[in-house]
């Protein structure tokens, strides 16, 4: 059962380098994932998965002309989006703070920084299908939750406009300005 | 402070397609947490390590030439590529280095000032050195990287300090 698994995933690989890309797809083909896509930057990616409407997608940050996190922001929130809950890891090799956040406030699913190491892959592509995420829409975000982790128990301090302990789906009533 | 706003959806991962689902969703799990997985994997890079580094050494050349014309933003550029790929072919302090000239060009960018020639060809110096020597073995290549790491903090504290007065 699960050859068949791999053989019926789809995975598009957004990479503007040519060698990360090739790397990309071999490790993917070596996992035994047969439908491996490529594409060089965020457009043709968008395309691309409309064309291919693939199970899942790693991207790279850092892209002209249009980044990981524009594609990103195309693919949650655009109007004619093929598939806004597509799982998107991204490939970065920037640690800075601000370009991380950015991206996960667009909706990025998980992130895999570079150098990548075959370990770190698996756990990643393991993740999206072992604990898919709940998609949290407000004013001003749609995509994956952005809390990784529920302790039953906290006791707070309670910061965040939905933290109420009674009942979460009426959250979002407050905005803490 | 507090203000009525439209409440929060939330959908639950069970409502959306994914991945896989049931049991074949645990099973693809495991096959890929599998060492089998991990050496296949590793098989992979380890058949694209030598034109891998190829393309490393390719990228420290053009970093070095961009470094020499003073191109900033072009040097930032190649050695991005080479944090990049680097170490994944187990030129580890290369890609370190690497990582470290980034950093700092990525935060005195951010701060408008421009960067010390000298700190410039430290790096590109010993980025060289180590991708071509492939000293890694000797790990002299990172000890050159955390030198030079305590050498950006140091000049970032300078530049912090200078831009204070």
């Amino acid at each position: 059962m699960t050859a068949a698994v791999f053989d019926y995933l789809k995975a598009l690989v957004v990479e503007d380098n040519a060698h990360m890309r090739a790397l990309l797809r071999s490790l993917l083909h070596a996992l035994g994932l047969k439908q491996v896509y490529e594409c060089s930057d965020g457009a043709s990616a968008y395309n691309e998965l409309r064309e291919r409407k693939p199970d899942f997608v790693l991207t790279d940050l850092s892209m002209k002309p249009v980044d990981g996190i524009e594609f990103t922001r195309m693919v949650r929130t655009a109007s004619d989006s093929p598939n806004p809950y597509v799982p998107i890891i991204m490939i970065t090799g920037h640690t800075e703070r601000q370009r991380v956040e950015a991206a996960r406030d667009v909706g990025v699913t998980e992130f895999l920084a570079k150098p990548i190491t075959v370990q770190n892959l698996l756990l990643r592509i393991a993740e999206i299908v072992d604990r898919p995420r709940a998609f949290v829409r407000c004013d001003n975000y749609f995509g994956p939750d952005r809390r990784r982790r529920r302790d039953e128990d906290y006791a707070g301090p309670w910061r965040r406009q939905d933290d109420f302990k009674d009942d979460l789906a009426i959250a979002g009533d407050l905005d803490i300005r | 402070m507090f203000q009525r706003r439209k409440k929060v959806e939330f959908i639950d991962a069970k409502s959306y397609p994914s991945v896989v689902r049931g049991g074949d969703a645990a099973q693809f799990v495991s096959a890929l947490k599998s060492e089998d997985a991990s050496r296949r994997a590793a098989r992979a890079i380890l058949a694209r390590t030598s034109q891998l580094r190829d393309a490393v050494l390719d990228y420290v050349s053009a970093l070095e030439r961009a470094a020499r014309a003073g191109d900033d933003a072009a040097a930032f550029g190649e050695a991005h590529e080479i944090r990049g790929l680097a170490e994944t072919v187990g030129l580890v302090a290369a890609g370190r280095i690497a990582n470290g000239l980034c950093s700092y060009l990525d935060a005195l960018a951010e701060r408008g000032q421009s960067a010390d020639r000298t700190v410039i060809m430290l790096h590109v110096d010993a980025i060289a050195r180590s991708a071509r020597a492939e000293d890694e073995a000797t790990r002299l290549g990172g000890k050159v990287a955390v030198e030079l790491a305590a050498l950006v903090a140091h000049k970032l504290g300078d530049s912090l300090d200078t831009a204070a007065r």
